[in-house]
């Protein structure tokens, strides 16, 4: 066929107008922009002037990142190749992996209810080419993150806070440029982020996390929990914004905005926790104790005690958690200010009565949700098992129940709430003693048949989950639960050494009810049956307090929820001028068929903590997500962002950016490496973590919704 | 038919070069401008200043406050870490109010305790920017507070300068 000549005349004129574009610097992507970065991770933009690179980069397997330094007719390192062996390094029968996270130290300052930590992650780069570090890490679900620092050798450079899409830009900017940046995000209130670009050969860069929230005070005992490890999620088909469980090296093909990358069984990196404590418990101590870690302790002046870990450092593969018990009578209701600047904020803890024999018991209807999924495998859910025998058990006459157990789908003990006798009790205890774990955690569908269960009015409804929580669509679960629940309560029992507390303390929150967790190695039925016997006996219902002459705004929670025995409650707000002397406060309530009003006096406290301010601060920012989980637009998330800049208190529309623009790196090319961590003890990796390649073959179904 | 092809084909070819001229043109002075160093307004840079505060008197800087003011849209702080030397060195950076930071305004501050104090002037802090206006940006100072040890105010000056 011949070509018409003007075609033919066109199309040279078009080769000379390309080859114009491309003498001028002109290229598909514009100045200023990130090179196009294909799943294979070449960058097409800068093959045509970087032969050497696209050569070195040849043997790049098509799961790593690979990122150009934005620099003109810089000369090339070469030294792609020798990086490239680094990093697939592999580790086997228990060899050390390379990763560039040598260590982290956690060190917690308690002051009463007030904990203030210090975390200090230290990045080390072992490859021989630069590299940028993403670590997906854990923080307490009510953590408020108020300083950032990158330490550069003696040099501290401030990290500063700015809304989060902004930040990343910057941080994408920086990094192509090939300066040290760091930026930490918020990807769930529990989970961060953290991204250090530029990390040169041998050179190390140390950030530094401060963050405020309050110790829990549980039957009478207080605890201060420090998660290591994220554990790995389960995401619901057709999520997107979920966190995703993924073999090492694999994290870029998830399809889920978070990834976190897990060690197989044969592996270990040489990451290694050290964590000291610094207790001022402001009361006599009978008791100091850890169900999770070998500890040793030394007295202190002021009646404080340092308390480190036994082997002073651990494999981060569970929870910390630290307890104390009061050694004179159990605490009373507890009131503090704050001062931060111009800002002042109160903290007050309702405490209910300890002892629940001396309150009216009303009849229940429990429907028991219980997650039989993949993760839960094992020691999970003999614990659940142990859990339910206890519940059961503990169950009056007067009392009706139902069982609803999920994995891939839900099915339930039986359609409606049986009465608790002695027949149907024992059905219910061999229905699950053969429960087995496997497949996916679809939680919606088991709290939607558990919603689904014809409810008897005269019954206060106990909506109880026994879960790890692995999810990866908390938000959902939470806005279904909320618009769900009616004059129902949520009883959230965590099971697990890395529970999901975010989403555990989440369904206690927007269920009106409380949240308890056990770990693997501790009594679960001595603990869930005092748990759940309390549950019968609410201290106080339609709970309000009379503020009197304080001027107080913006109150949290707005809602106050029933207090149970064992179960207190932390309320924050802003004070909005000085506390008159003499002042009080009234804690009304209804209790049985009474209405009762406590007076507490209140004063300013003798050293106004700023941390109070801060712990305020993020309870406002977690109740606006809570209330509107699953239905943020865009002015919301202005106004938490705003709100969020404005108190330097982290939220998930922020971030904090620091750069380092006093020198720009060598090298012209670097690698995205992710951080891999171990899975949970006690959690399997065959069951939990899946490789994308399986997850697309249907002959692996059952392991693509193992979870 | 074969008059109206010619025509059209006289018609593409002239659309043809006049457009590659067009793109030769822009393409030859973005070259020139590259060569004469014009740096493209949308691409943003990153560089330090320093934040100079001189104090006078004989008794030495213990604390101080700093108002920084900017255009938003031509700077952007992204880090602030210590000053020069000791007291206030690279190892301290000093603390920020961000109130007002979405404004262009940040207030910088920072103190010490070390006995060590200095007079006259020092760079107290070192300021990481993202510059996306080409020049010199100008950032507005003000001292708000500048104090001794034991808590008297002081006279002082602040400035933010480049590294000289």
């Amino acid at each position: 066929m011949k070509i018409p000549p003007h075609i033919l005349r066109s199309l040279a004129a078009a080769v000379v107008m390309l080859a114009a574009c491309l003498w001028s610097g002109c290229s598909v992507t514009p100045r200023g922009m990130a090179p196009c970065t294909t799943a294979s991770g070449f960058s097409f933009s800068d093959l045509s002037d970087r032969e050497e690179s696209s050569r070195t980069l040849e043997g790049v397997p098509v799961t790593d990142e690979v990122w150009v330094i934005e620099r003109p007719s810089a000369p090339h390192s070469g030294k792609e190749a020798a990086a490239r062996a680094d990093l697939l390094a592999e580790g086997k029968n228990g060899e050390l992996v390379p990763i560039p996270l040598r260590h982290s130290s956690y060190e917690v300052k308690v002051a009463g209810i007030l904990a203030e930590t210090h975390v200090r992650q230290r990045y080390e780069n072992p490859f021989s080419a630069k590299i940028e570090a993403t670590y997906v890490f854990p923080l307490p679900d009510d953590a408020a993150v108020t300083d950032f620092l990158m330490v550069i050798g003696e040099r501290r450079i401030r990290g500063i806070i700015r809304e989060r899409e902004e930040a990343k830009k910057i941080y994408e900017e920086a990094k192509r440029q090939g300066y040290v940046a760091a930026l930490l995000t918020e990807e769930r209130p529990n989970i961060f982020t953290q991204k250090i670009a530029n990390i040169e050969p041998g050179k190390q860069i140390d950030v530094e996390i401060t963050y405020f929230n309050t110790v829990k005070y549980l039957d009478g005992e207080f605890e201060l929990a420090l998660p290591t490890v994220v554990g790995p999620r389960y995401n619901p088909a057709g999520t997107t914004d979920g966190v995703d469980a993924m073999p090492r090296g694999k994290g870029c093909k998830s399809p889920q905005a978070v990834a976190v990358e897990y060690l197989a069984p044969n592996e270990r990196s040489g990451h290694l926790v050290g964590i000291a404590v610094t207790l001022d418990p402001q009361l006599p101590v009978a008791r100091i104790g850890s169900p999770s870690h070998e500890i040793t302790t030394e007295a202190m002046e002021g009646g404080r005690t340092r308390i480190v870990l036994a082997a002073r450092e651990t494999v981060p593969n569970r929870d910390f958690i630290l307890r104390w018990r009061p050694a004179d009578k159990p605490l009373q209701t507890a009131f503090w200010t704050g001062r931060n600047g111009d800002e002042r904020a109160f903290a007050l803890l309702l405490i209910p009565p300890a002892d629940e024999t001396t309150l009216p018991r009303q009849p229940r209807e429990m429907i028991f949700v219980v997650d039989r999924s993949g993760s839960m495998d094992g020691a999970p859910l003999k614990k659940v098992q142990e859990a339910m025998r206890a519940c059961l058990e503990g169950l009056d006459a007067k009392d009706t129940f139902q069982i609803v157990e999920f994995s891939n789908r839900a099915s339930s003990f039986g359609s409606d709430p049986v009465p608790a006798t002695a027949a149907n009790l024992k059905r219910a205890l061999t229905y699950v003693e053969k429960l087995k774990a496997d497949g996916g955690t679809e939680a919606a569908a088991g709290f939607k048949l558990a919603f689904a269960i014809p409810h008897d009015e005269a019954k206060l409804r106990i909506v109880s989950i026994m879960t790890d929580g692995y999810i990866g669509n908390e938000e959902e679960i939470l806005a279904l639960v909320k618009s769900k629940l009616g004059g129902a309560r949520v009883f959230a029992f965590g099971v697990g050494n890395s529970v999901n507390r975010y989403l555990i303390e989440g369904l206690a929150a927007v269920g009106h009810g409380a949240a308890a967790f056990v770990g693997l190695d501790e009594d679960s039925g001595t603990a869930v049956g005092r748990f759940y016997r309390r549950a019968a006996y609410p201290a106080l219902t339609d709970v309000a307090v009379d503020w009197g002459a304080l001027g107080v705004e913006d109150v949290f929670p707005k809602r106050l929820p029933d207090l149970f025995p064992g179960r207190p409650v932390l309320v924050t707000g802003r004070l909005t001028s000085a506390i008159p002397g003499g002042a009080t406060i009234s804690v009304c309530g209804r209790r049985g068929g009474e209405t009762i009003r406590n007076r507490i006096a209140v004063a300013e406290s003798a050293t106004p903590a700023p941390a109070v301010c801060h712990i305020w601060a993020r309870h406002k920012i977690a109740q606006l997500l809570l209330e509107n989980a699953g239905e943020r637009d865009g002015r919301l998330r202005q106004r938490l962002a705003e709100f969020s800049i404005s108190h330097t208190v982290l939220c998930p529309y922020t971030a904090f950016l620091a750069v380092d623009a006093s020198r720009v790196t060598a090298g012209d090319a670097g690698y995205s490496v992710n951080v891999p961590v171990p899975v949970p003890d006690g959690v399997r990796y065959d069951t939990t973590v899946v490789d994308p390649e399986q997850r697309a073959q249907p002959a692996n179904r059952k392991s693509e919704r193992a979870y | 038919m074969t008059a109206h092809n010619t025509k059209h084909e006289t018609r593409n070819a002239k659309r043809g070069w006049l457009l590659f001229g067009l793109l030769l043109l822009a393409a030859v002075s973005g070259r020139a401008a590259a060569a004469a160093g014009v740096v493209e307004s949308a691409t943003p840079r990153f560089e330090t200043r320093e934040l100079v505060v001189d104090s006078r008197g004989a008794v030495g800087l213990a604390a101080w406050q700093v108002e920084l003011k900017y255009d938003p849209a031509a700077v952007a702080i992204v880090g602030v870490e210590g000053g020069a030397a000791a007291p206030f060195g690279p190892d301290k950076p000093p603390f920020y109010d961000p109130k007002g930071l979405t404004a262009g305004r940040i207030i910088l501050a920072n103190l010490t305790t070390d006995g060590k104090l200095r007079t006259g002037a020092q760079a107290v802090a070192k300021l990481h920017l993202r510059i996306t206006a080409p020049g010199e940006p100008k950032i507005e100072t003000k001292v708000v507070a500048a104090g001794t040890a034991a808590g008297a105010r002081i006279k002082a000056t602040a400035e933010v300068k480049k590294k000289s």
